[in-house]
C-alpha cells in the first residue's frame, strides 16, 4: 500500500498504537508494521514529523529515555490524545461502513 | 554507512537548532535499532531519501507557524480594533483605507489556512501568499494603531508579538523549496463547507480577474455609500445624495482597484 493511502489516516494509526503505553519511535513504527502485516510502505523517517505534530497538538507528550543505550525519546498518549483516538476511531468506523454499504 | 546517512540527514534539515538536534539523535537510534535486525544498508533505505525527511520535518514546522501566525495576527487586529473604537480617532481616513487592507488580507491568509484545516502540511506556494498576507494585514493593522493614537502600552506588545510571530513563520516557509505557484485563492474558497455551489461563478472570475476586480470595487463602494447615507440620514436634496454616493462610490472602488493592482500577484489573487 503507498504512502498516499495513508493520508489522513496516520495520526490515528500512530495514536493507536502509542495507545498500548509508552514506546520510542523505532517500536512505533515496528508495531505499525507488525500489526498492518507490512501493508503501509512508507519511508520510516517521515513518521517522526507526524511524531512531533502530534505532540506540537497535544495528543502525544515524550521524554528522553536516559536507561536506554543512546539516546531515546520516548512517547506517551495525553489525555487529548485519548480522545482523538476515540474520536478517530469513530470517525473511521462511520466511514468504512459507509464504504461497505456502497460496495456490499 | 549510518553516520553518512546522518550527517546528510543534518546538511538537509532545516530546522532550529534544538529540533534538529533532536530530530538527529531520533533519527540515530532509530537507524541503530533497525540495523540491529536487517543491517545498516536495509535500514537506511526503509528510512527513507534525507532530503525526502528533512522537507517533510521542514514542512509541517512551517505550516504549524503559519497557523499559529494567522491565529495571532487575528489577535492583533481584534486587540487594535477594539482600542481604536474605544479610544482612537476612528474617523482618519489613513485608519480607514489600512484597516481595510488589513481585515482583508487577514480573511485571505485565514482562507488559504482554513481550507487545509485537516491536513499535516500545507502547499509551500500557498504558505508563502499566507505569510505575505499576514505581514500586510499587521502593518496595516499598526498603521491604522499609529495614525489612531493608540496607547503605546498596547501598541508596543500587539506590533511586538504580531511581528515575532509573523517573521518566525517567514523564515520557516522561506527555507522550503518552491513547489509551483499554488492554487487561486478562488478554489480556497469553493473547498470550504457549504461554498461549493460557488464554483461556476469563481470559475468565471478566474478567467476575469480584472472584471471580478470591478464588481467587488464596486459592491464595496455601495455598501460604503449606503453605510454613509444610514450613519448621516437623508440628504438636502437628491441631486445632492447621488452626489455624494457617486464620490464614496469611486474613491472606495478606486482604492480598492489600487489595491488590487499594488498587492493582487503579490498575495497570489491573479
Amino acid at each position: 500500500m503507498r504512502a498516499e493511502s495513508l493520508k489522513g489516516h496516520l495520526d490515528v494509526l500512530l495514536l493507536a498504537v502509542v495507545a498500548d503505553g509508552p514506546a520510542h519511535g523505532y517500536a512505533v513504527i515496528e508495531e505499525l508494521r507488525r500489526r498492518s502485516a507490512g501493508a503501509f510502505d512508507l519511508p520510516e523517517g517521515t513518521v517522526y514529523p507526524a511524531l512531533h505534530r502530534l505532540e506540537r497538538g497535544g495528543l502525544l507528550k515524550s521524554r528522553w529515555d536516559e536507561t536506554a543505550p543512546r539516546r531515546r525519546r520516548v512517547y506517551e498518549l495525553t489525555a487529548k490524545g485519548r480522545r482523538g483516538l476515540s474520536s478517530g476511531r469513530g470517525d473511521w468506523q462511520a466511514f468504512t461502513a459507509a464504504v461497505e454499504g456502497v460496495l456490499a | 554507512m549510518i553516520d553518512s546517512y546522518l550527517r546528510r540527514l543534518e546538511g538537509e534539515l532545516r530546522l532550529p537548532r534544538r529540533m534538529r538536534t533532536r530530530v538527529l539523535a531520533e533519527s540515530r537510534d532509530h537507524l541503530m535499532c533497525a540495523a540491529e535486525h536487517d543491517g545498516d544498508a536495509e535500514a537506511v533505505a526503509r528510512f527513507g531519501a534525507p532530503e525526502v525527511v528533512a522537507r517533510r520535518f521542514a514542512l509541517e514546522l512551517a505550516t504549524a507557524r503559519g497557523r499559529m501566525a494567522t491565529v495571532m495576527t487575528g489577535a492583533v487586529l481584534v486587540a487594535i480594533s477594539a482600542c481604536v473604537a474605544l479610544h482612537g480617532d476612528s474617523r482618519s481616513p489613513v485608519a480607514f483605507v489600512a484597516g481595510q487592507i488589513a481585515a482583508t488580507c487577514l480573511a485571505l491568509s485565514a482562507i488559504r489556512m482554513l481550507r487545509h484545516r485537516a491536513d499535516a502540511a500545507i502547499p509551500a506556494a500557498k504558505l508563502r501568499y499566507a505569510q505575505r498576507g499576514n505581514a500586510v494585514a499587521l502593518a496595516g493593522g499598526l498603521t491604522c494603531a499609529v495614525v489612531t493614537h493608540v496607547p503605546a502600552t498596547l501598541l508596543v506588545p500587539a506590533a511586538v508579538l504580531g511581528a515575532a510571530a509573523v517573521a518566525g513563520a517567514a523564515a520557516r516557509t522561506r527555507v522550503l523549496e518552491r513547489d509551483g505557484a499554488g492554487e487561486p485563492i478562488l478554489e480556497d474558497v469553493v473547498a470550504l463547507p457549504g461554498l461549493g455551489r460557488l464554483a461556476e461563478p469563481a470559475r468565471w472570475a478566474q478567467l476575469r480577474p480584472w472584471r471580478f476586480a470591478g464588481l467587488v470595487a464596486l459592491a464595496a463602494g455601495a455598501a460604503l455609500a449606503a453605510a454613509h447615507g444610514i450613519a448621516e440620514g437623508p440628504p438636502s436634496t437628491l441631486g445632492a445624495g447621488l452626489a455624494s454616493c457617486a464620490a464614496l462610490i469611486a474613491i472606495e472602488g478606486g482604492a480598492v482597484l489600487a489595491s488590487y493592482a499594488a498587492l493582487g500577484r503579490f498575495l497570489g489573487l491573479r
